[in-house]
């Protein structure tokens, strides 16, 4: 939990490493979207690197390399800095961060400041403690991130209590990093009276629930059940956690990285729509080339 | 029985020389106990004869009912700003051909747990049960019309009550839930719509004196006044009731597109459907014909015995027969014209406020009408404006003066009644719906947004 | 909060139970697309209801994260299909918010021109088919009317009537064609009369006052609860328009008022939908008055690199607010794009405005909601 970046996996690793780990979560990868989709759910740990797909990174590396006129140098940490952190949203470190930028953008801002001189965030802050394991802006924008334990407290206390309320849950949604074999559960709140808009984020680790907040604000009722079925994230308490946009009985839950863009759940398609299956050594990895 | 001379006219009087003999020739082929106790002149009246006409009329009814769709079609595209039909033969009028034609070609579809025997029934009461009503319609003097029984009104009214009845058993025999919800509203539709058309018909009987369909026309001729005047609250309940009995937009709730799919047709297919569809149309020829007969004089126009008078005698009978006819297809249409309006121009009610509008605004409107004529009547009596003379009524200019301004008059106390009635009811009081919210967009208020933050 | 179970096959009998269920769609003239709506009714009435969705779900968001920032923008206009404008300027705006890209003003007056004519086309639709949910046939031709003359200019101007796709990552693909301007004076001159026409239909038509007074009514904190947006939650008297609070573009420079109903009905909601169309002509008549000329495509890097970080963007959609949350890794392809679709907020007031009131007034709600299944669906 540094003060201006999300954190980073463990250690970083060369070029050479990303590549060659890539490599092998590729092929991975292969092998286990040709098994049925029940293991799929249960591949998360194994398959989790293959978002690094070694082409992606190799490109956009040629790319850069070629047509971004800053230096050679620049070029090749560029590399290094995505073929190592492709997966993940922010570097480790403040330098490759900063070569990751577009090279047309001449001053690099960073991508998380700390908010220092905010009033509403300090008494949040005095409020929970170091539950709120920090506040910081993007783009101009407001986040806190909270432990997720701590997220509906927080957020109730938004609603109700705090100085500014925000009454209006404007999405409920998250993200999913496989490297730090966790969620992102992001609430994006707006409060109408002071036209304000705030993000809460709570890290919260694959396999564990976290608290509904659809009691706070019934939006979230079918925002979360969205999210449990697209990530497979449980919202405790939540009234009815079904999935919504999938049909019943559909294994796997598409927006986790390691779900594959073009795949086919055989047996339930021949079951429910009376369609052949896809034959045998079908590629259906979803690389984009 | 009138006796005609011209020779073309033959065909319009009974009895005709060339049906006599017709039938002389025929009478030794037909059965025996069809001839045992008839003359050959009784066979040429009761049996060939109508006969005839019947087939005429069919024909004539059919046609007008395939047109009517056509019409229909045409109307709604004016109103709506297009064309309509007008690929079809010129102006689109072979569109009822092409239409006939790609339903009777379509696939019949009977739903697989549907009650196969109920299911074929069904379409074939509704239609058989709106042409029979044809049978007693007056569309003209003498022998235009098939028959002229003496409860013409009352066989009408029964007869369509069983049409319902398809309905019902249609969208309950699909054994699928939107026709059954469909059914479920359409009986209770037109069970509540029949009472008020049952009581608004009542008004009007005081002043024609029988329920022979031929006599209504005959009362209205012979006091040289349509009905209409009389009876202007009766006549308008009678135009909203039948809108409803018809199931025709904004009532059309039994197979509102857009709630119920179809409605009780929506698993019908086909022929099975067109079948429907034709006594759907061929009802409201069939309303439209009794709201002409009981409130617009029938086939009659005012004018048209002197128009005869003028006229050789040879031809007096003919020239009437043809200006009854085409005075009641006129006038049919125009209360066609009418209904086809009012469908495309007008949302559709829901069912609850289709039932309030059925008993608190129309039953009530339609049981003071009755009090009201009645005692207009009596009042016109005991002034001697009216003398009733061999179940005929006679009057002077005072008295169809009279009877005309309290017929208008008698809105007044009829719409103070349905107010008191519909005073307190929510949904359907415009005064308690304007003071709630604001009728014009412009009550909208207008707010220049939240300051940027 | 009940949860009432996903009933598909149900086996009791018709009569010996109270209740009915009855699946309202995914094929049913009123459900606009593919929405089912399983209804649990009394007679006519609703006890219970549950929505069923997902028929049109083409992973959308999963497809974003596979493909470079340029080519996720036709996938946009497949997501809202009725305002195809406004969903590609979101996704436009929300790219260039994340790398700081100025658009040329005579590009951001076109945006709003074309948004705006988008938001009318949208309405429009909306009365149409709403109106004809209630049985109002005719106006749903007389709105498909002026419908078409929009689409015939989104059709010089983008070569499409539907998949409207001319917005880039900093500016616009091209100019207005010649006559562009003089054609959307023409119809912004036609139009006000043609409003009125269907208003002459609807207003003051005491059918339609039954059926939509009263109807589907949700208080205004409910409202803000629901997350709902766009006209639903106006209707209900919460004074809240992205276009105010958080002006994007040029919306800042031009004067427009935003309606505001009262009673969170369906009728308040036709009222605030109808005074809107009359401010989004009101904004393309001043935009067509202030259009700077200039190039419409600003600076852009050949290859588009969102620098890391994460930003939510929204705009005021014709169905409400859509927002989008792009969470950037500093690479090519967004590492998560999220849209926050206002037809699935908003349907998700559905039950707690229909569950009470009978079958007919469902279909008011839902057309009052004003979805669009694509966008619900992604």
């Amino acid at each position: 939990m540094s003060d201006e970046t999300k954190p980073a996996p463990e250690g970083q690793p060369s070029a050479a490493d990303a590549e060659r780990e890539a490599k092998v979560a590729a092929a991975k990868a292969k092998a286990a979207a040709a098994k049925a989709a029940g293991e799929s759910v249960a591949a998360p740990a194994e398959s989790a690197p293959a978002q690094a797909t070694p082409t992606d990174a190799d490109k956009e590396a040629k790319i850069a390399a070629a047509k971004a006129k800053a230096a050679a140098a620049k070029a090749a940490r560029e590399a290094a800095g995505d073929g190592g952190d492709a997966p993940k949203p922010a570097p480790a470190k403040a330098p490759a961060k900063a070569a990751a930028k577009a090279p047309a953008k001449k001053e690099v801002a960073p991508a998380y400041a700390e908010i220092k001189d905010d009033a509403f965030i300090a008494a949040l802050r005095a409020s929970f403690q170091d539950d709120i394991k920090e506040a910081v802006t993007s783009n101009g924008q407001q986040i806190v991130r909270v432990v997720p334990e701590r997220a509906r407290d927080l957020l109730w206390y938004l609603r109700y209590d705090a100085a500014i309320r925000f009454d209006m849950l404007t999405d409920v949604t998250a993200a999913h990093y496989p490297e730090r074999k966790a969620f992102e559960v992001v609430y994006q709140l707006y409060s109408i009276p002071e036209n304000r808009r705030l993000r809460v984020k709570a890290e919260l680790p694959e396999d564990q629930p976290i608290y509904t907040v659809s009691d706070i604000w019934t939006a979230a009722n079918w925002l979360e059940r969205e999210a449990y079925d697209m990530f497979g994230i449980v919202f405790e308490g939540h009234p009815d956690l079904r999935r919504i946009l999938l049909p019943e009985g559909w294994v796997g839950f598409p927006l986790r990285k390691e779900y594959p863009v073009e795949y086919r759940h055989n047996e339930w398609v021949a079951e429910n729509l009376n369609i052949l299956e896809i034959p045998e050594g079908a590629d259906l990895t979803g690389k984009f080339d | 029985m009138m006796m005609t001379q011209g020779p073309w006219m033959l065909a319009l009087s009974a009895s005709p020389k060339w049906l006599e003999s017709l039938v002389e020739r025929l009478f030794a082929y037909l059965p025996a106990w069809l001839t045992s106790s008839l003359a050959p002149t009784e066979v040429a009246d009761f049996i060939v004869w109508p006969l005839i006409q019947i087939g005429v009329m069919l024909v004539v009814v059919l046609t007008a009912v395939a047109y009517l769709t056509l019409a229909e079609r045409k109307v709604s595209a004016w109103i709506q700003v297009r064309v309509g039909p007008n690929r079809t033969g010129p102006l689109g009028l072979l569109q009822p051909a092409a239409d006939g034609i790609k339903l009777l070609i379509k696939e019949d579809v009977i739903p697989f747990k549907a009650d196969k025997t109920v299911f074929t029934l069904a379409p074939i009461i509704s239609m058989v049960c709106a042409f029979i009503v044809l049978a007693v319609l007056p569309y003209g003097p003498h022998y235009a019309s098939i028959t002229n029984i003496n409860i013409g009104l009352l066989f009408i009214l029964s007869v369509s009550s069983v049409g319902v009845l398809g309905i019902i058993l249609g969208g309950w025999a699909s054994n699928s839930k939107y026709p059954l919800l469909g059914a479920l509203r359409s009986s209770a539709q037109m069970v509540s719509y029949e009472a008020a058309i049952g009581l608004t018909i009542v008004s009007a009987l005081i002043f024609t004196r029988t329920f022979s369909m031929q006599g209504i026309v005959e009362a209205q001729r012979s006091l040289g006044i349509w009905f209409v005047l009389f009876l202007f609250p009766s006549f308008i309940v009678f135009l909203i009731s039948v809108v409803a009995e018809t199931n025709r937009a904004p009532f059309d709730l039994a197979e509102a597109e857009s709630e119920l799919v179809g409605g009780f047709h929506t698993e019908y297919s086909g022929f099975r459907f067109s079948i429907f569809f034709i006594a759907e149309y061929a009802n409201m020829v069939v309303v439209s014909a009794i709201g002409a007969t009981l409130y617009l004089g029938g086939w009659y126009v005012p004018g048209m015995d002197w128009v005869a008078a003028r006229l050789p005698e040879a031809y007096r009978e003919a020239a009437l027969t043809l200006m009854g006819v085409t005075a009641f297809a006129i006038k049919c249409g125009a209360i066609l014209y009418l209904f086809i309006w009012m469908r495309w121009t007008f949302p559709r009610y829901r069912y609850d406020q289709l039932m309030e509008l059925g008993w608190k605004w129309l039953m009530p409107a339609a049981l003071a009408n009755i009090a009201l004529t009645a005692t207009i009547f009596i009042v016109g009596k005991e002034l001697g404006l009216v003398r009733s003379a061999g179940g005929v009524l006679q009057m002077d200019w005072q008295g169809k003066l009279f009877f005309t301004l309290a017929g208008l008059l008698s809105m007044f106390p009829i719409l103070a009644l349905l107010n008191a009635i519909n005073r307190n009811s929510k949904s359907f009081n415009l005064r308690a719906q304007r003071t709630t919210i604001p009728v014009s967009t412009r009550k909208v208020k207008l707010s220049p947004g939240v300051k940027a933050a | 909060m009940n949860a009432i179970p996903l009933v598909t096959h149900h086996t009791e009998t018709l009569f010996d139970s109270e209740q009915m269920v009855l699946s309202m769609g995914p094929q049913h003239p009123s459900t606009h697309g593919v929405l089912r709506v399983i209804l649990k009714l009394d007679g006519e009435r609703v006890v219970d209801l549950d929505c069923d969705i997902g028929y049109l779900h083409r992973g959308a968001e999963k497809i974003f994260e596979n493909r470079l920032y340029p080519m996720i923008a036709p996938y946009f206009d497949r997501l809202d299909y009725i305002a195809a404008v406004s969903n590609g300027l979101l996704y436009v705006e929300t790219v260039e918010k994340a790398m700081g890209l100025e658009v040329p003003p005579r590009a951001q007056y076109l945006r709003v021109i074309l948004t705006e004519l988008n938001r009318l086309s949208s309405h429009l639709l909306w009365l149409a088919t709403h109106a004809l949910d209630i049985g109002g046939f005719t106006v749903f031709l007389y709105a498909f009317r002026e419908r078409e003359e929009i689409l015939k200019i989104f059709e010089n101007f983008f070569g499409a009537r539907l998949t409207c796709h001319a917005f880039r990552i900093g500016g616009m693909t091209y100019d207005a064609y010649p006559e562009f301007e003089a054609q959307v004076r023409a119809f912004c001159d036609l139009f006000p009369k043609r409003l009125e026409e269907y208003e002459t239909l609807l207003n003051e038509n005491r059918i339609w006052l039954g059926r939509t007074v009263g109807i589907g009514i949700i208080s205004a904190e409910d409202a803000i609860s629901l997350g709902l947006t766009g006209a639903p939650l106006r209707g209900s008297g919460v004074d809240y328009d992205v276009r105010k609070t958080d002006p994007y573009e040029c919306y800042a420079d031009l004067e427009f008022d935003i309606p505001i109903g009262e009673n969170g009905d369906t009728f308040d909601r036709y009222l605030v939908r109808m005074e809107e169309m009359r401010q989004s002509r009101r904004i393309i008549m001043q935009a067509l008055d202030r259009l700077p000329d200039g190039p419409v495509m600003g600076k852009v890097p050949k290859v588009i690199r969102v620098p890391a970080g994460e930003v939510y963007h929204s705009i005021e959609g014709p169905k409400g607010e859509l927002g989008l949350y792009l969470v950037s890794d500093g690479g090519t392809k967004p590492y998560r794009l999220r849209m926050r679709p206002a037809s699935f907020v908003n349907l998700g007031a559905l039950r707690k405005m229909a569950v009470g009131s009978l079958v007919s007034d469902v279909v008011a709600v839902i057309g009052s909601l004003d979805i669009v299944l694509g966008e619900i669906d992604r």
